[in-house]
């Protein structure tokens, strides 16, 4: 098997992978560390300018409210599973497959349709709807990339399509 | 190797186009800010830890991140050039520097045509924090913690803030952006 899943962009990967478990740490909030929750914690803070960080649509950590929504925390949360696990995803990902694109386009739509029908009345979305549907999206955005980093020959091992 | 120095060299400059970006974000960003701040202001104290209007609705979540993908939109589409992801994070992480340092300007402008809006959110923010369910110490505290939001330290934390969020997230955006627009598959 030594040398059937090939590894490229080691840096990159490994930065983003830090970005990545940064950001989701930032993004359950104080109530992570037991803080109380005052406006200008560091959390808030940094995700003032990418969330509304509405209260009625976040999940709480010890009754302190996660510094972004429950899209937000899906968004964040699956693509750094989705990263640690990209090795995985790359052993049965097609190289230079289209299709990735597609999913995040489909997936894009999807929570632009979520947030429009609720918006205007046609239906009532849920902190777990909203999770389930920003994990797609966040898993979506690493499937796009995971041919950068992971990339697995399978025509030269009999493993071909 | 050498080739890929000397393609790296004949590349035009990306300035212009990290300039136009982190234009476009700081105005979006601003405006949202804006918008969700006079709406604020139009409503009551709930008592609430933010105020369910602090930003315009869901559709703002995660817009600070369109300038990773406009860099190299424009970037590659203007050049007609192709390029590393790599490449398209750091395009992704110039646009959040240059988005946040606009962003602040923006915001300064506005409180020259409208000087009073500051600190009515300030004392919006005061009389929200006085109707939450906590006790009276707490609100001091929280209220002490609020400071003077024209102060040269609380510009500069909000801005380390917006620049490390804005970062992470333009640099991620900015190795989308160059996968679908810059790519040579």
């Amino acid at each position: 098997m030594n040398g059937l899943l090939k590894m490229h962009n080691q840096k990159l990967y490994a930065i983003t992978l830090g970005l990545a478990g940064f950001t989701v740490i930032a993004a359950l909030g104080p109530g992570l560390f037991g803080d109380t929750a005052y406006t200008n914690q560091w959390q808030y803070m940094i995700f003032k300018d990418l969330c509304h960080q509405d209260p009625t649509r976040s999940f709480n950590i010890s009754g302190v409210q996660m510094a972004v929504c429950a899209r937000c925390i899906g968004i964040y949360g699956a693509f750094l599973v989705g990263w640690l696990t990209m090795p995985i995803y790359g052993f049965f990902a097609k190289k230079g497959s289209a299709k990735e694109k597609y999913w995040l386009i489909a997936a894009i739509l999807l929570n632009l349709i979520d947030v429009v029908g609720n918006y205007f009345g046609l239906w009532t979305n849920t902190h777990v709807l909203r999770l389930v549907l920003g994990g797609v999206l966040g898993w979506c955005l690493m499937a796009l990339l995971a041919n950068e980093f992971f990339t697995f020959n399978k025509s030269e091992y009999g493993y071909g399509y | 190797m050498d080739m890929d120095i000397e393609n790296e060299q004949a590349q035009p400059s990306y300035w212009n186009s990290v300039l136009i970006a982190s234009l476009i974000t700081a105005i979006i960003v601003v405006i949202i800010s804006l918008v969700s701040g006079y709406m604020t202001l139009n409503s009551e104290p709930s008592g609430g830890m933010f105020s369910p209007l602090l930003f315009a609705g869901a559709l703002s979540c995660l817009v600070g991140s369109i300038g990773g993908i406009i860099v190299n939109w424009h970037y590659a589409k203007e050049y007609g050039v192709t390029y590393k992801i790599g490449k398209g994070a750091l395009l992704g992480l110039y646009v959040a520097v240059g988005a946040t340092i606009f962003s602040i300007v923006f915001t300064q402008l506005w409180n020259l045509i409208d000087p009073s809006y500051t600190q009515a959110l300030m004392d919006w923010n005061i009389q929200n924090t006085e109707a939450m369910q906590m006790p009276d110490e707490a609100k001091e505290q929280m209220i002490e913690s609020m400071g003077d939001p024209n102060s040269l330290k609380n510009i500069l934390y909000g801005a380390i803030g917006s620049l490390v969020g804005l970062g992470i997230v333009n640099a991620i955006s900015g190795m989308i952006g160059a996968k679908i627009f810059a790519s040579e598959e």
